[in-house]
């Protein structure tokens, strides 16, 4: 009876709770939050092929726009999210019908859905000329490389650009006030990528601690995205950006020749955007279609010309076999592999731990 | 004579039949075998490495302001993604069953491997491998218990990681893919092998076979080619037989033998009466009677000759079974035929011509029974040929063959008479005299004892040729 009782004053709390869930999770709402953009075909009749994506319009409307020059008879209904909450989508959609492709830059995330069983394996010519560490189970597909890189203000700096992160430490212990408050890196609890390319600078040993430290002493600022450092940093409230993106950097800096990208001499980090198929599509030959034309060397050449981004290796774009490439050239890049070994940053109580770390709390 | 028919089962298929069976089912038994090793080695390959992971995230459990902290280390998770392809689940929980980190829904239970779990010794009780099915597919687990002796906090943590099966059924088939080709080529080479025997095993018989099969009808000696045991016992019962075949043949022989004697002598009283009586009582006896008496003569004389010809037959049977073959000479028996008959065929006026005699043509034979032959049908050709004419007897050899032509002037034989003139007192419709009718029946017999053919011919100029084609034989057999 006493159980009863209690029953009854949870059970409103707990439909209140589930109400509440089914509010915030409703596509209505995201599709408020973030409107979709449409992309009608210039023939009729249209099929429509439906993206979810962590990643800017702004770098992915060109390759939409080459993808129905191929495909007129394809229309696209591109959605865009945040990381995080691109993932959150994805997992409270369970039971409902998913989009034809998923992409992020979130790799850990993606991996998690796939380890979860999300996604669904496919394999054709392009996906087999992938580098290994850029393509999990078949089902999780690298298609961009996306390194980790310095971005200074020489004008305003004064000294020599550090050209890793030895020279970077040299510079944040040197006496003076300079840099007080004029650093700037990703804020790791809101920013996937951020969160991702701290988790691996947290297994350098060497470097890790001692960079935490003097990031702490010299109050260092987090920003949400690469965009707001960089105007920062052309704005001159930002001496040197850590872990930026190159492709959008490398832009900005054609524009503001006193900024400088470095790619760390001691190692330099890359990620990948990763699509991948989820197994609930209605029409799985679209989204195949689509990340067909994402790692062909067509994709891939509108990808660097007119996106601004890195194809996944520099010769993707000629339609060479790509893991020879990465064999040779690879040296200080360091690709973040996509595989079982990014589940650990997924871990609560792990995020949680580096989060801490850089003085950020989870939520 | 023979007929075929489909005997109701072969040896041969039935062994290879029975060792197909038997092959298959050891094939079967060694290839599960095989996969099921392939199976434990594979999954005792990576249940250390499941193992090596679980221990180092089992280490990266602390205590620390009485809250349990998992400090997951990226080192197990890297150990793990040594099975690249596969997917990784796994749950920290704590005393009291409560999640503390990872996947709150993994199976607590699956289907436990007590072999696998031995092999972490200092474990043994505290820890457990299972494999269990998780996000549609079955994954393998470890459960690592950890007891917490913390002063502010006690109770057991269980540590359960996991993985899916990709990389141990790659690891697996891998391991098979030889030892089951192995198994594959065995059986193949072993059916191939026992093929083989089966045939060796079978070819004494085979052997037996062509012998019989390549003797002659009036061959009744033993076989003598070298048998293994279960043959053997065939072969002395067939050679038994044989004897008891060959007792019954000589029996009979003699039997007509004797018979021919018995009645040859009180028909040479009955001649030497008649002769009397024609000597006698020339005069005192009438045209009628004195032709009768002549007929009575002419009929005993035919008797005789049949009776002759019996025994020779005989006597021939005889020695064709008894007498070992030796190499005979064609021309050396023809010439021999040929003076023996040349006084009676002038006296005919009958020319006996032998050609191509100068040679030699040698046969595997017997001697006796080969001038029987010859004799006969020289004597059938003097016999029938016209007055004033010439029998041609010639002998010669083409392709290793001995051949010999017997041609006369007659009047032939009807093409439809000539199956019935080999069988025994068959006599010819246009054919007349004191002939036995065993003469061409004794060609037959002793032909067929050599394994000689015999053709019937019109010539085109009149009269009949006969042609005896003996079969090949060795090198330096032949004419020489």
């Amino acid at each position: 009876m006493r159980s009863g009782t209690r029953k009854s004053i949870a059970w409103p709390k707990r439909a209140a709770l589930l109400v509440l869930l089914g509010w915030f999770f409703s596509p209505r709402l995201w599709a408020e939050v973030y409107p979709p953009r449409e992309l009608p075909a210039r023939l009729a009749p249209a099929i429509t092929l439906e993206i979810h994506a962590a990643t800017d319009y702004d770098a992915m409307a060109p390759l939409l726009r080459a993808f129905q020059e191929i495909h007129p008879e394809i229309a696209i209904r591109y959605q865009e999210f945040e990381t995080e909450d691109l993932d959150r989508f994805h997992r409270a959609e369970a039971g409902r019908a998913a989009p034809d492709i998923l992409i992020s830059l979130a790799s850990d995330l993606q991996v998690k859905l796939v380890n979860d069983g999300f996604a669904r394996p496919y394999s054709s010519l392009q996906t087999e000329r992938l580098p290994r560490w850029a393509n999990w189970r078949n089902e999780a597909f690298g298609f961009t490389l996306e390194s980790a890189v310095m971005v200074v203000n020489t004008r305003l700096l004064g000294v020599a650009p550090p050209r890793d992160r030895h020279e970077l430490l040299a510079l944040l212990r040197a006496p003076g006030g300079r840099l007080d408050g004029r650093i700037v890196s990703y804020d790791i609890a809101a920013s996937g990528v951020g969160y991702l390319f701290a988790a691996q600078d947290s297994l350098q040993a060497s470097t890790y601690g001692r960079l935490l430290e003097a990031f702490n002493s010299r109050q260092a600022q987090v920003a949400c995205c690469t965009s707001l450092m960089l105007e920062g940093l052309v704005e001159g409230r930002y001496l040197i950006g850590y872990n930026l993106l190159d492709g959008y950097a490398r832009q900005m800096a054609r524009r503001h020749p006193e900024l400088k990208v470095i790619a760390p001499a001691d190692y330099t980090l890359a990620t990948t955007r990763v699509a991948l198929l989820p197994r609930r599509s209605k029409q799985p030959h679209l989204g195949e279609i689509f990340l067909d034309f994402l790692l062909s060397p067509r994709g891939q050449a509108v990808l660097e010309r007119e996106s601004g981004l890195s194809p996944i290796a520099p010769q993707a774009a000629a339609g060479a076999p790509l893991e020879d490439w990465w064999a040779e050239h690879s040296g200080t890049l360091r690709p973040i592999s996509l595989g079982p070994q990014l589940l650990v940053w997924r871990d609560a109580m792990k995020r949680e731990r580096l989060l801490r770390d850089w003085g950020v709390s989870g939520d | 004579m023979r007929t075929r028919r489909r005997p109701p089962f072969s040896l041969r298929r039935r062994l290879l039949l029975g060792a197909v069976l038997g092959l298959g089912l050891l094939g079967a038994l060694a290839t599960l075998a095989t996969i099921d090793y392939g199976r434990r080695t594979a999954n005792l390959a990576y249940d250390r490495l499941l193992a090596s992971a679980a221990l180092q995230m089992s280490g990266a459990i602390s205590v620390q302001e009485r809250e349990i902290q998992v400090d997951l280390p990226q080192a197990a998770f890297e150990t793990l993604a040594l099975a690249r392809e596969d997917r990784v689940f796994y749950r920290v929980s704590g005393p009291r069953d409560q999640v503390l980190t990872g996947y709150p829904d993994l199976p607590w239970e699956g289907k436990e491997d007590r072999l696998a779990s031995a092999i972490l010794p200092d474990w043994r009780d505290a820890s457990r491998f299972f494999t269990a099915e998780y996000s549609g597919e079955p994954v393998r687990f470890i459960e690592l218990r950890r007891s917490l002796v913390e002063p502010e906090l006690q109770g057991t943590i269980r540590v359960q990681l996991g993985h899916t099966f990709r990389a141990r059924d790659a690891l697996a088939w891998e391991l098979i893919q030889r030892p089951l080709a192995l198994v594959g080529l065995v059986a193949l080479l072993t059916l191939i092998l026992l093929g083989l025997g089966v045939d060796l095993a079978l070819r004494p018989l085979a052997r037996m076979e062509r012998e019989l099969a390549g003797r002659s009808e009036v061959d009744l000696s033993p076989l003598h080619a070298p048998a293994p045991q279960e043959v053997a016992r065939l072969q002395s019962a067939i050679n038994l037989m044989m004897a008891r075949l060959s007792d019954t043949l000589e029996r009979i022989q003699r039997y007509t033998e004797d018979a021919a004697h018995q009645i040859r002598t009180p028909l040479a009283t009955l001649k030497a009466l008649a002769q009397n009586l024609q000597a006698d009582g020339e005069a005192a006896l009438d045209e009628r009677r004195r032709r009768h008496l002549a007929q009575m003569l002419r009929s005993v004389d035919q008797v005789n000759a049949t009776l002759a010809q019996l025994l020779n037959q005989a006597v021939m049977a005889h020695r064709l079974q008894s007498e070992p073959r030796v190499a005979v000479n064609l021309s050396k028996v023809l010439r021999q035929v040929c003076l023996e008959y040349a006084m009676p065929a002038l006296r005919r006026d009958v020319e006996l011509a032998l050609e191509g005699a100068e040679g030699e043509c040698r046969v595997q034979g017997n001697e006796y029974a080969l001038t029987q032959l010859f004799r006969n049908l020289v004597e059938n050709a003097v016999r029938h040929t016209r007055p004033h004419t010439q029998v041609e007897v010639e002998v010669g050899r083409r392709d290793g063959q001995c051949w010999v032509e017997v041609r006369d002037q007659g009047s032939g034989i009807p093409p439809e008479e000539r199956g019935k003139v080999f069988e025994r007192f068959y006599r010819g419709s246009g054919r007349t005299g004191a002939g036995s009718g065993l003469g061409l029946a004794i060609v037959r017999e002793v032909a067929r004892a050599h394994g000689a053919g015999i053709e019937l011919n019109n010539r085109e100029t009149g009269g009949l040729c006969v042609r005896v084609s003996f079969p090949e034989t060795g090198p330096g057999e032949g004419v020489s």
